[in-house]
């Protein structure tokens, strides 16, 4: 139990400015070619396949995968530095971003040698997308609880069940599927939970969109109608699903895409003539303070430590932040029947901000995380 | 990997225990454990921190102090806000100190000296803990409009009127009056007003750090032994919540302090990332303060804002201390001017986080344009 969150930072929270400049440079490029323009929530909503294959080409896609799996071998805090600036951008990286953030590591920490082999060399190349099958139709918060179930076969495992709010499905390769794997024991309610790794395109996976608000198709109820998985596409070990899933939160959580997502239309308010309404040097001043402790957790977990409850902080924040900054520059610009750039990301912003406290771990959830680490529960 | 941060020399160990020996001197002195007025000058606690070499912690070292940066002055303030501590250390090290070692006059191996700012034409200052100071360093404006002189002086305490006043939390913040002609300074730099303003609004956030993780101490200690409903505060999520949320803040307080420490520690205060920083910390320091004195007092209740209890010492000292240099709008509005022009020019982002804008196009417009997606 402690009452200090974040980790010390060790530097002032800048990292390397030359490869700051040289992701802008290619930035430039790319939107000079018009292969993107910016827009909010892009690493969410910017699904662009062309400019995934880019960055992988600049070799900005698997920073942290070692090389003997095709990966750079390059550190947590310029994978850090790279990811900001692309969404400081707008940039479209969604299409890699569960690939790249999520699925690698996961891979790396539990994949068997031929898993590993096969599949991370090609995620870095930019080739392999990936969506992550866990929420359900009754399990949102309460991972524990999914239904999906696994039953043994021959030579590997047959999987029944709906996930929901998969996003990316219906344009990604593979996805893991969290499923139960042994009958639900109340007393070790996360015991039993299994990781399979699932083709997209298998026989009896069927893909339905759910579009949201904006008329964005990202969601997807994917259902699983005895979907075969060989015994060499389980992830890690059968009964180890909740350690897994829960080891890397530390990861998904604390990154910059937890504050970022509405800078673009932050950056386009302060960019109008005669903005110095006060409230907007507020919110410059805690994006510095978001971004300062999100770099230090990127030099936390570079150095293998345990950063949960100071991702959970991050999140907490960050999240929260980026829908104030929807509210602040309503209430500066209010709505524009013909629309021009400033009014249009407002309503993009507007119509996708509830899911930033809500995806990845709710407030509520990361509450519960903070409370814990305090040692109030 | 090692803990060691290159330009401060001292790892996070080596902080912990210097950090450790601050709080078991300044402890003595704090609410919960002295009976004194927020206003009385706790000599004993001045007198250890003395002994113990923190009240030379960063006059240079060839002008016989310790030498040390802000790096260890950080970790002073933040132990002086974690006791509410009734010694002005920032006044006498950080900025008068300064003030004579920018001016090359010596400091006086004893006594207490607070610094005073006389724009021109001005003959009053507001300057904390100016009653219990034997000396007032003054900075003064001897030019003309159009040409700023400033200079520094050294006063005898008894040479100056003092008119005794208090911010929020019954803090001396008193007023020098001068009666008589300055003494002839020595000229410094145009650029030391602005530095001194800086620096002095940075000892208050660090201050604010301390008091800030005090004031979360004081909730989770409470919120655990006061039972209703047969159980403990803490078991109610409500309660877990308003206490998360505050320890949020309070890790904001900190990442932006040290933040600007390290800043200024690595590009100096005269640098534009210094005065952002500096200035990034005052304002979001004070607005997080806001949703933290709210819920350290929700949680506590009744008992938490009576005199006795020793929460109102830390959370009255977050908004005095936010509000110290003006009012936080102030700080905002600068920053968001900043901001504008930042925008206008190299771009909002580079500013930010630094690093070159090489693409002109990109420079100029990081936005959506017309029919943007």
């Amino acid at each position: 139990m402690s009452l200090e969150l974040m980790p010390i930072p060790r530097s002032s929270p800048y990292g390397d400015e030359s490869l700051r400049a040289e992701v802008r440079e290619f930035l430039g490029e790319q939107r000079a070619a018009g292969v993107y323009t910016p827009q909010v929530d892009s690493w969410s909503g910017g699904w662009n396949e062309r400019f995934s294959r880019a960055l992988a080409d600049r070799g900005w896609i698997g920073l942290t995968v070692p090389t003997e799996y095709g990966g750079h071998g390059r550190t947590f805090v310029e994978r850090f530095v790279i990811t900001e600036e692309l969404l400081a951008a707008g940039a479209p990286v969604s299409a890699h971003w569960v690939a790249d953030r999520q699925a690698a590591p996961s891979l790396l920490r539990y994949g068997t040698e031929p898993q590993k082999q096969h599949y991370l060399p090609r995620i870095v190349r930019g080739e392999l997308f990936w969506a992550i099958g866990m929420s359900e139709p009754n399990s949102g918060s309460d991972l524990a609880s999914v239904q999906t179930r696994a039953s043994r076969v021959d030579g590997g495992w047959r999987i029944d069940g709906t996930k929901l709010w998969t996003s990316g499905a219906h344009h990604a390769h593979y996805f893991f599927v969290l499923a139960r794997s042994a009958p639900l024991d109340t007393a070790h309610r996360h015991a039993g939970l299994s990781q399979f790794i699932v083709p997209l395109d298998a026989p009896g996976v069927t893909i339905s969109p759910i579009p949201d608000m904006s008329g964005r198709r990202h969601f997807n109820e994917v259902h699983l109608d005895s979907v075969f998985v060989p015994d060499d596409q389980v992830l890690g070990a059968i009964g180890a699903g909740w350690e897994q899933v829960t080891s890397e939160l530390g990861y998904e959580r604390s990154g910059p895409e937890r504050f970022l997502s509405t800078f673009v239309l932050l950056n386009e308010a302060i960019g109008q003539p005669g903005a110095d309404d006060s409230r907007l040097g507020a919110a410059v001043a805690r994006l510095f303070a978001l971004h300062s402790m999100s770099f230090s957790v990127a030099e936390a977990l570079e150095r293998k430590e345990d950063a949960g409850a100071a991702a959970a902080v991050v999140k907490l924040l960050g999240t929260r932040f980026e829908g104030d900054i929807v509210d602040l520059v309503d209430e500066i610009a209010g709505d524009a029947t013909t629309p021009d750039a400033l009014h249009t990301l407002l309503r993009d912003a507007a119509k996708v901000r509830p899911g930033f406290t809500i995806r990845g771990g709710t407030t509520e959830i990361l509450r519960g995380v903070i409370s814990r680490e305090l040692g109030l529960r | 990997m090692t803990d060691d941060h290159p330009s401060t020399g001292v790892d996070a160990l080596e902080q912990r225990e210097i950090r450790a020996v601050l709080d078991k001197i300044l402890a003595a002195g704090a609410p919960e454990a002295a009976g004194q007025a927020d206003d009385e000058f706790d000599s004993a606690g001045w007198r250890q921190l003395s002994d113990a070499g923190f009240t030379g912690l960063t006059c240079p070292a060839e002008l016989g102090g310790a030498g040390a940066s802000w790096y260890l002055a950080a970790l002073v303030l933040k132990s002086a806000g974690a006791h509410a501590a009734r010694v002005p250390y920032a006044q006498h090290d950080l900025i008068a100190g300064r003030l004579l070692d920018t001016a090359g006059l010596a400091r006086a191996a004893d006594g207490v000296r607070v610094a005073a700012v006389f724009d021109r034409d001005s003959r009053q200052s507001t300057a904390t803990w100016a009653r219990h100071a034997t000396e007032i360093v003054a900075l003064y404006d001897a030019g003309t409009p159009a040409q700023p002189a400033w200079r520094v002086a050294r006063l005898p305490a008894a040479s100056v009127e003092i008119r005794a006043g208090s911010n929020l939390a019954g803090e001396p913040h008193d007023t020098v009056v001068l009666n008589g002609p300055l003494p002839q300074g020595v000229p410094v730099g145009v650029q030391v007003p602005e530095q001194l303003r800086l620096q002095a609004a940075l000892a208050s956030v660090l201050q604010m750090a301390g008091a800030a993780e005090r004031a979360l101490e004081l909730t989770v200690e409470h919120a655990g032994v006061r039972h209703q409903f047969g159980r403990a505060l803490a078991k109610f999520q409500a309660v877990q919540h308003l206490i998360a949320d505050s320890a949020a803040e309070v890790s904001l307080i900190q990442a932006l302090a040290d933040a600007a420490v390290r800043v200024v520690g690595e590009f100096g205060w005269d640098h534009p990332k210094a005065t952002f920083a500096v200035s990034a910390a005052v304002s979001g320091a004070g607005h997080a303060a806001a949703p933290l004195v709210r819920n350290a007092h929700q949680v506590l209740g009744a008992i938490g804002y009576t005199r006795e209890h020793p929460l109102h010492h830390y959370t009255n000292r977050l908004l005095a201390w936010r509000s110290a240099h003006g009012p936080l709008q102030r700080w905002d509005a600068a920053v968001a001017r900043d901001a504008a022009a930042a925008a206008a020019a190299d771009g909002l982002w580079a500013w930010l986080v630094g690093g070159q804008q090489p693409d002109e196009a990109f420079r100029r417009s990081n936005q959506g344009g017309n029919g943007v997606r």
